[in-house]
């Protein structure tokens, strides 16, 4: 019985080094995730936003504050990062894959939708067009 | 003997893991569960609003629209937070949004969570 014990034991150690002997000669791991990086805004949804119906008003009223606008108010952009990828480097430590998003939401004269673009981009954070400027 | 050694040893050690995760709690000056208490949807007015509140972290549409940025300490409640041009949204959890009529009185308003 204790043979048998002393036998399982055994096993689940060799397989944790073997695990971590995969893990050490692959010199790499990478651990796709998907959540928002700290300190992120979230939840933006697009889906609700009709142009040409949709106002200014209701817009900010749904998603709060914009991160940027332009000097007109005629453009606002919401932004996020979310995390999608840890990864750990044999010797490097680890590290995290973002991508940054950011709605842009133009206005009419009439301050309503005229047109919502997403826009997207893997590591730095995205750039929104030179007219909008950040807050505060 | 041995045992009471190796009671003390794992005590000790458990001590030493539990201090790592210690959590301090702070409070904000000036969070309050009242603070948003005296927003009156038809009664609140524009001037109420900028005496209580302050300057706004953004308006849009001739002040038709204000924003501020609110905090929430767990303990006390709500707490404004002043926008910070290094780090414009540290310490935000809430964008309070009032849009007001063309008199100035509070028509709509929204608290939605941001971060």
């Amino acid at each position: 019985m204790i043979s048998s014990h002393r036998h399982a034991g055994w096993r689940f150690l060799a397989l944790g080094l073997a695990g971590l002997a995969v893990v050490w000669l692959a010199g790499c791991l990478v651990i796709p995730v998907n959540h928002y990086q700290t300190g992120s805004r979230h939840k933006v949804n697009a889906k609700s936003l009709q142009p040409g119906v949709t106002t200014k008003e209701e817009l900010v009223l749904m998603l709060g504050e914009p991160d940027f606008y332009s000097e007109d108010e005629q453009r606002f952009g919401y932004a996020w990062t979310k995390v999608k990828a840890v990864w750990v480097v044999q010797g490097m430590g680890r590290g995290e894959s973002e991508r940054s998003y950011v709605l842009e939401a133009s206005f009419d004269a009439s301050n309503r939708l005229s047109q919502v673009r997403l826009l997207k981009n893997w590591g730095d954070p995205v750039n929104p067009t030179r007219e909008l400027k950040s807050t505060p | 003997m041995k045992r009471n050694h190796l009671n003390l040893s794992i005590a000790a050690l458990l001590l030493g893991l539990l201090a790592g995760c210690a959590t301090t709690t702070t409070t904000v000056p000036g969070a309050s569960s009242e603070l948003l208490k005296f927003l009156n949807i038809g009664h609140t007015t524009r001037e109420e609003v900028l005496l209580k509140l302050g300057k706004p972290s953004a308006a849009f549409e001739m002040e038709k629209i204000l924003t501020y940025r609110i905090g929430e300490d767990p303990a006390r409640g709500f707490h404004l937070v002043s926008p910070n041009v290094n780090q414009p949204w540290k310490s935000v959890r809430y964008s309070l949004v009032l849009v007001f009529d063309a008199t100035g009185v509070l028509q709509r308003q929204n608290l939605v969570r941001v971060r």
